[in-house]
């Protein structure tokens, strides 16, 4: 396999220098010395030798290209001497005894032997003869199958009685067959129906959307899964997000810095964003990969195209890293890396520091592909304008700096030492002087690079101009003004700033840096090509615009990877595609496409597929549709191993039936947020936050890649730790009583059934729920019974309530259901407060709301110390929609007062779509006394619509603040906007719920007949009854079951 | 899904069971390793061992188990293993430039000399060495092989402590402990085979990155202990479910996951999760008894020091070390001073007499039991910080950070002890003889454990990855059975 010879390894210096008397060789050879020379020696030295001592490098000062070189040596003295093996040191290295070359393996004795013979000929060597590199790529590296142009293969005849259903099913049932073996049938609607829904879009299906296919009172569907179906799911925003998550993984996307300091990147989340919303448009892949590499070259006003060039910044970085330029230099080699790993598939990692040793792959290529983005220029501000908008912009700059470079100049020159002198933060005085000395530059006299190893160093350091006048002398700031005045006459001419974006990059100027390979001292720049091995001729590389003072280098990257003719970019997307659906790819090592990798297992279906992707116009959305169509993908992925297929294909290589799919660290926690309702008011764990340095706890256990290098796929593995997490986690237990919480009101039977169809998108058996029940039973009965302190009070009046204190953190909480009031309703409530706040936070009787003023909710309260609508005011916070199609935020305050430590009874009634005085009426009476007035308000408002969210109804709070301090008697809601008659009637026609906290037992129970109790946790836990904890317990177990994480 | 191995195979090879599998992986033991991650995959067809079961090795060794004491910070070695009467002489003034210019994280280079103010001693019947600052860990002379010419790359903290732990300064590689625990897997699934214990106050610089699995599967990673409570994280039942509560739902699941299974046989990661919800449960039991330190004897938790609050903490966690290790704990990493503490760059005298105080009587506390328990010779100890300090000082009486040349010592199983490794030149600054750099150490507590460093390879994306990264050697002389 070693092809390529010498592995690089770091090496202590080798051979020490000794001047030596060159003999001079100047007789013509022998034939028996030259054969011996020939045979023996360039062989051995070309192999082996000349790539550390040769021309690109001379490791240890040794050179071994002509016979001077030999004799003369290195460090630690001459290499031959000629006639003497004894002597040397280039035998003793090869034999291991001192050096032990070359490094990557002692060379077999016969070639020894044949240096040795050499050398005691006296080392004869055709008279000027420079050995030189060999072209190291072979035949068989050229027929890498990789590198070969796709082939639109025809799509083979097979004899499949019927059981094909597209082109894809033929190439599968062709080789099948040769095999000997047969395709499975089709799983069952069912099943299909749970499948597609987690592989396009991560998440269960809805057993409520699927009743009569899960009654099976469906029957007769011509097609197991219909075309809508898959069609529906691909349209569902949910598709971008499931599909980015593999993306990012690609990307290694994160929203923090990585390293000790490891600083968040606020803006990142626009890149995330960004690639949801581009596979939910489906955007063409080729263009996909244009933005991301080139989107500021390309289409610099459109914004998309420009926030796409956010891949270019997701490396890590270290904020102090005072060796600026080894940081810079590993930034690019991670930048190369990512780009090969993600776009090409080859990992070209290897290649760095040497030619890979198994892929043809040359160190040269490493960095002519690195060149691409030797100019990369990080940007805290990008602007965003087009190409007529950026030519206006550049040309009044350039005029301005024209017309002020004297007086910037001088001013420079006044201020630039004084400023870095009093620089704060890390400050300039850590930099070594090369560095200082690019930073003291004026920006227009530093080259490329000065400029980008500059800024670099320009991160880690403030400067304060506007101090200048404390630290100047006076008749410097004299000058200085005088300077400013001047330069302020050009203001006219200075271009209007333009709109920018934040966390970019671009190219640092028109010109590029060069480009170096590692230990290269020959000092020759490489210029931007591609691999010789695919594509030998540089690249062509057309400058953009000059506006846009950049190379137009990564363009040309882009412009190469997404051409048609490109052998590998179509394939390993498609690919990639591939493995998500089946769980292994076509080629199973989809990040390495190389020797190390595994061949295509049907090349031609792969190519196939490839042609027919970049024939759609590069649709990724249409790969999904093809291939979630085929017989080959809707097979049953239970067919039994037998004999025969352990015999002929164990792993399943040629898809004799389907894999069975786990579900991933996301989609697990996803799913239990669809279980226990709470997708929506809780987001998907795709937007949690990306913390190099403090992986998330849950999503870590389940091989949440580092997102420091790219990767391809997700290991899988199953550990204690997942176990424990699961069962003992705060997290996963409050799904389990949430899930409890939306099927409490359910009799067993019926709480079972729901359990199973929303866990497992199928009925339990009759077997499975009787011991579903059976556990129910003993777990009951294994549980005691809970006492707690009172969680009631009594207010002056003798009325109970639940007693709440802040501090206790104390939630009670209506689950969502679909009827609670978007629009007309009455909230009625008999409480007593205790205090107010310090500041303006609102005591908060109920609500059902987040406290996000963009998103739709109510929340009914009385306002504290600092409040705009003065304290103890009872006011109804409204948003929803006034007509203009989007939640507005709005108070509507009552001006009636609630006193402390006095019980009352408060209303609101609600009449949403009169927006006049009436529409809005308060209620509030004090119940200490007996003879008190009901007080009435009636208040203006302008929500006219969709004042609901999809969150449970809170007391005492909402979402967790805006705490109440005190008593809550009972809460009622009613679904319309109540009269005073019907109030005072207690009218319950339109009744929601009653919840009412008299009972210690069963604190917030509804009296009316809805069942729509509330539950009560404080910091302790919930007092619940051993029924309920069995059903809870039950959930949860089923929550951990492998059939909820396991897809067949 | 990454069962690297399998990919080597060609697509269509006839099957191989696992054992024809081990034997015709070339006798290589990378193999074996990597044969265990069949348990992965969704489709593999046959019945996986657990790929934390316990693994042959490669070479014989006597060494089970590996204690880290990693003193994060950067200890002075020339304050405690390596006396230098030099910098008595030179103190006050500059550093002669025949020593040779380095870069340093303060650029310290210039700055007069500072003389160590310790008394020094040769202790043992090998005559070791030690200063005043580690009078306990020095009556162990004679268990301990000081190397005193240890080299790195990091100059700072955070590339520094990364590189000690994974062998580079970059983050992204599977650290010591987690190649250990791919190679040689743990005899005692019943708690985490790789622990990470910080002290009380601080995180370790860079947090899990350190013992994290980088590209391998999350199963290598470490497991951190907490501080506080529960001993690691996830390990305590909800309060409002007790024991036999949660037996009766383990029952549940276990009857719901078998009929499960039950037409899904080939199906093989699907009892591996089944098994891990058994033994979540056993280690919900053995964890909790294996850091009960009540049941240790008055005697034992005054030898670690425990009776005094300077060395209560890492007494503590040293004697947690033990018990981890008795019960088959593979790797055990106990910081002191997390979140460099031992960073002396002003005022070492202070600084380096609390934290050695600190220090020394819990891990001589720990040799002295390890030896008397007859642990100690099937145990791997290890001492050291990401660097060194410099002959230079800064800012007066403190020491910058001298990755060029530092000591580190081990002890126990299977190292030549009672002898003194390597050495650095005349003012301690750059190592000279029998230079190790962080790729020889890892290589050669990889031998000390009977691992190869060459053959304990893990298959990433076209490389065949090393902890070493291809550079390290194995330091033989060290080695007792050398």
């Amino acid at each position: 396999m070693n092809k390529l010879g010498v592995v690089c390894l770091t090496l202590v210096a080798a051979f020490a220098v000794t001047p030596q008397k060159v003999q001079a060789e100047s007789t013509e050879l022998t034939a028996q010395q030259v054969e011996l020379f020939e045979i023996h020696v360039r062989p051995v030295l070309v192999t082996h030798c000349i790539k550390c001592h040769g021309d690109a490098k001379q490791e240890g000062a040794l050179r071994l290209t002509k016979l001077e070189e030999l004799l003369r040596g290195g460090e630690s003295g001459p290499a031959v001497v000629p006639g003497k093996p004894e002597e040397s040191l280039l035998l003793e290295a090869l034999r291991y005894e001192s050096f032990e070359m070359p490094p990557s393996g002692q060379l077999e004795d016969k070639l020894v032997a044949g240096i040795e013979a050499w050398i005691t000929a006296g080392a004869p060597w055709p008279n000027t003869e420079v050995l030189r590199p060999v072209s190291t790529l072979t035949e068989e590296d050229r027929n890498w199958w990789c590198i070969q142009p796709v082939v639109d293969a025809p799509v083979p005849e097979v004899n499949d009685s019927g059981w094909c259903k597209n082109e894809i099913d033929h190439f599968i049932f062709k080789r099948l067959a040769e095999a000997g073996l047969t395709p499975s049938e089709s799983a069952s609607p069912r099943v299909l129906t749970r499948r597609v829904h987690f592989t396009l879009t991560g998440l269960p299906p809805n057993p409520e959307d699927h009743a009569a296919l899960l009654s099976q009172t469906e029957t007769g569907a011509a097609e197991p899964l219909s075309a809508e179906l898959i069609d529906q799911l691909l349209n569902d925003p949910a598709y971008g997000e499931n599909q980015a998550k593999y993306w990012l993984d690609l990307v290694r996307y994160a929203d923090s810095d990585g390293y000790n300091a490891d600083h968040a990147r606020p803006d990142a989340a626009q890149y995330r964003d960004y690639v949801v919303r581009s596979f939910n448009q489906d955007k063409p892949y080729d263009r996909f990969v244009m933005e991301q590499l080139a989107g500021d070259e390309i289409d610099p006003g459109n914004r998309d195209a420009v926030i796409a060039t956010m891949y270019l910044r997701h490396w890590i970085y270290e904020w102090n890293q005072r060796d600026v330029e080894g940081q810079w230099a590993e930034i690019l080699s991670d930048v190369t890396e990512t780009t090969t790993d993600v776009f090409m598939g080859l990992s070209f990692k290897c290649a760095r520091c040497h030619d890979h040793k198994f892929d043809p792959l040359l160190q040269k290529d490493y960095y002519e592909l690195l060149s691409f983005f030797a100019p990369l220029h990080p940007r805290a501000e990008m602007p965003l304008a087009d190409v007529a908008t950026r030519t206006e912009h550049y040309q009044q700059q350039k005029a301005w700096e024209a017309a002020t470079d004297s007086i910037r100049q001088r001013l420079h020159e006044i201020e630039h030492q004084v400023l870095l002198k009093h620089s704060t933060r890390e400050g300039v005085a850590k930099f070594v002087p090369e560095i200082r000395a690019m930073i003291d530059k004026r920006e227009c006299d530093r080259s490329p690079y000065e400029q980008q190893i500059a800024s670099m160093a320009g991160r880690q350091f403030d400067m304060h101009p506007d101090k200048l006048a404390e630290w100047l002398d006076e008749e410097t700031e004299a000058e200085r003004q005088e300077l400013l005045k001047k330069l302020a006459e050009f203001d006219s001419l200075k271009p209007q700033p333009l709109p920018t974006l934040k966390f970019l990059a671009s190219d640092v100027g028109p010109e590029a840096p060069p480009t170096y390979i590692l230990d290269d001292s020959s000092g020759n720049a490489v210029v931007p090509g591609f691999p010789d091995i695919i594509d030998a001729t540089p690249a062509t590389i057309v400058p953009p615009p000059e506006a846009l003072q950049s190379t137009g280098r990564r363009t040309a990257l882009a412009k190469w990877l997404t051409d048609r003719n490109n052998p590998l970019t179509a394939r390993v997307i498609v690919n990639r595609i591939w493995a998500q659906h089946f769980g292994r790819g076509l080629v199973d090592t989809v990040n390495d496409f190389g020797h190390l990798g595994t061949p295509p297992s049907h090349p031609e279906l792969l190519d196939w597929l490839t042609t027919r992707f970049m024939e759609d116009g590069w649709s990724i959305k249409k790969l999904h549709r093809r291939i979630l169509s085929s017989a080959t993908w809707q097979q049953v992925s239970d067919r039994p191993l037998t004999d025969e297929l352990r015999k002929s294909d164990p792993t399943n290589i040629l898809l004799w039936r389907m894999n069975p799919k786990r579900l991933s660290g996301e989609e697990i926690v996803d799913a239990m947020l669809v279980s226990s309702g709470e997708l929506g008011s809780q987001k998907r764990a795709l937007y949690r936050t990306v913390r190099r340095n403090t992986p998330d706890p849950q999503l870590g256990l389940f091989d949440f890649p580092d997102r420091i290098r790219s990767q391809g796929q997700r290991h899988q593995t199953t550990s204690p730790t997942q176990a424990l997490m699961l069962l003992n986690n705060d997290w996963s237990g409050a799904r389990a009583v949430s899930m409890y919480g939306r099927l409490q009101s359910y009799s067993d039977d019926d709480f079972i059934a729901k359990a199973y169809r929303q866990l497992y998108f199928r009925d339990g058996s009759d077997l499975e729920l009787a011991g579903a029940k059976e556990f129910l039973s003993i777990y009951e009965s294994a549980t005691p019974e809970e006492k707690r302190p009172s969680v009631l009070a009594e207010m002056p009046n003798g009325m109970l309530g639940v007693n709440l204190v802040p501090e206790n953190k104390t939630k009670i909480q209506v689950p969502y259901f679909d009827e609670l009031p978007n629009g007309d309703l009455t909230i009625e409530a008999t409480v007593m407060l205790r205090s107010l706040y310090p500041d303006a936070s609102v005591r908060t009787i109920a609500a059902q709301w987040n406290s996000n003023t963009k998103e739709t909710g109510w929340s009914l309260g009385v306002t504290s110390t600092k409040s705009a609508y003065k304290p103890m005011n009872v006011i109804l916070q409204l948003v929803g929609d006034r007509g203009n199609g989007m939640p507005e935020y709005e108070v509507v305050a009552s001006d009636l007062r609630m006193e402390l430590n006095k019980p009352y009874f408060v209303a609101v009634s609600v009449d949403l779509d009169d927006t006049s005085e009436s529409g809005i009426t308060f209620y509030l009476k004090d119940l200490s006394t007996p003879d008190a007035e009901m007080q009435k308000a009636h208040v203006k408002h302008q929500a006219k619509s969709d004042i609901r969210s999809k969150r449970p109804v809170d007391f005492g709070g909402r979402a967790g603040s805006h705490l109440w301090d005190g008593l809550i008697h009972n809460v009622r809601l009613h679904n319309a906007a109540l009269s005073d008659e019907q109030l005072a009637a207690a009218d319950s026609s339109q009744l929601l719920f009653d919840s009412r906290f008299v009972d210690d037992s069963h604190p917030g129970h509804d009296v009316s007949p809805h069942n729509h109790h509330a539950s009560l946790e404080t910091t302790g836990t919930a007092v619940r009854t051993p029924q309920q904890r069995a059903r809870i317990a039950l959930l949860h177990a089923l929550l951990n079951s492998n059939e909820m994480i396991y897809v067949d | 899904m990454s069962t690297n191995f399998r990919r080597q195979q060609t697509p269509l090879s006839s099957h191989l069971s696992r054992r024809d599998m081990l034997l015709t992986a070339g006798g290589g033991f990378g193999a074996l390793a990597l044969a265990g991650l069949l348990g992965e995959n969704a489709t593999a067809a046959e019945a996986a061992p657990s790929p934390l079961a316990a693994k042959l090795m490669h070479r014989v060794a006597q060494a089970r188990s590996v204690i880290f004491l990693f003193m994060e910070g950067g200890p002075s070695h020339l304050d405690l293993t390596d006396p230098k009467p030099a910098l008595k002489k030179l103190a006050g003034k500059p550093l002669p430039e025949s020593f040779g210019r380095i870069i340093t994280a303060m650029g310290e280079f210039d700055s007069p000399v500072l003389a160590d103010q310790r008394k020094w001693k040769q202790y043992g019947e090998s005559g070791q060495w030690f200063s005043d600052w580690i009078p306990n860990i020095a009556e162990h002379a004679d268990d301990i092989a000081v190397v005193r010419s240890v080299w790195t790359n990091g100059i700072n903290h955070s590339g520094g402590v990364c590189q000690m732990n994974t062998g580079t300064q970059f983050a992204g590689r599977p650290s010591l402990g987690a190649w250990v625990t791919y190679g040689l897997g743990t005899p005692n699934e019943n708690l985490p085979a790789f622990v990470v214990m910080q002290d009380r106050k601080g995180t370790v610089v860079n947090g899990p990155r350190n013992w994290g699995a980088g590209f391998m599967p999350a199963l290598y990673q470490g497991t951190a202990m907490q501080v506080e409570g529960q001993p690691f994280l996830n390990l305590t039942r909800p309060e409002t479910v007790n024991q036999q509560q949660q037996r009766l739902t383990l029952d549940f699941l276990k009857q719901v996951n078998q009929h499960h299974a039950e037409t899904r046989q080939d199906n093989s990661e699907l009892d591996a999760r089944i098994r891990s919800y058994e033994l979540a449960y056993q280690m919900q039991a053995h964890a909790p008894e294996a850091v009960d330190l009540s049941q240790e004897t008055e005697e034992t938790q005054k030898l670690y020091g425990m009776d005094d609050k300077d060395t209560e903490s890492y007494g503590r966690n040293c004697l947690l070390a033990r018990r981890f290790v008795e019960r088959g704990v593979r790797f055990v990493q106990c910081y002191h001073g997390a979140g460099s503490k031992w960073d002396a760059h002003k005022g070492i005298e202070a600084n380096h007499t609390t934290m050695c105080r600190g220090m020394d009587k819990p891990v001589a506390g720990l040799l002295t039991d390890l030896k008397q328990r007859g642990l100690l010779d099937q145990t791997l100890v290890i001492w050291g910080g990401e660097f060194g300090r410099t002959p230079m000082s800064e800012k007066g009486d403190g020491r910058d950070h001298n990755p060029t040349g530092f000591s580190m010592w081990m002890a126990g199983g299977g190292v030549r002890a009672g002898q003194t490794f390597g050495a650095t030149d005349e003012v301690g600054l750059h190592a000279i003889e029998d230079r190790l750099h962080v790729h020889d150490i890892h290589s050669t507590v990889l031998a000390l454990l009977g691992l190869d460093h060459k053959k304990l390879v893990y298959l990433h994306k076209g490389r065949m990855e090393r902890i070493d990264q291809n550079e390290g050697r194995v330091y033989e002389e060290i080695m007792s059975d050398a």
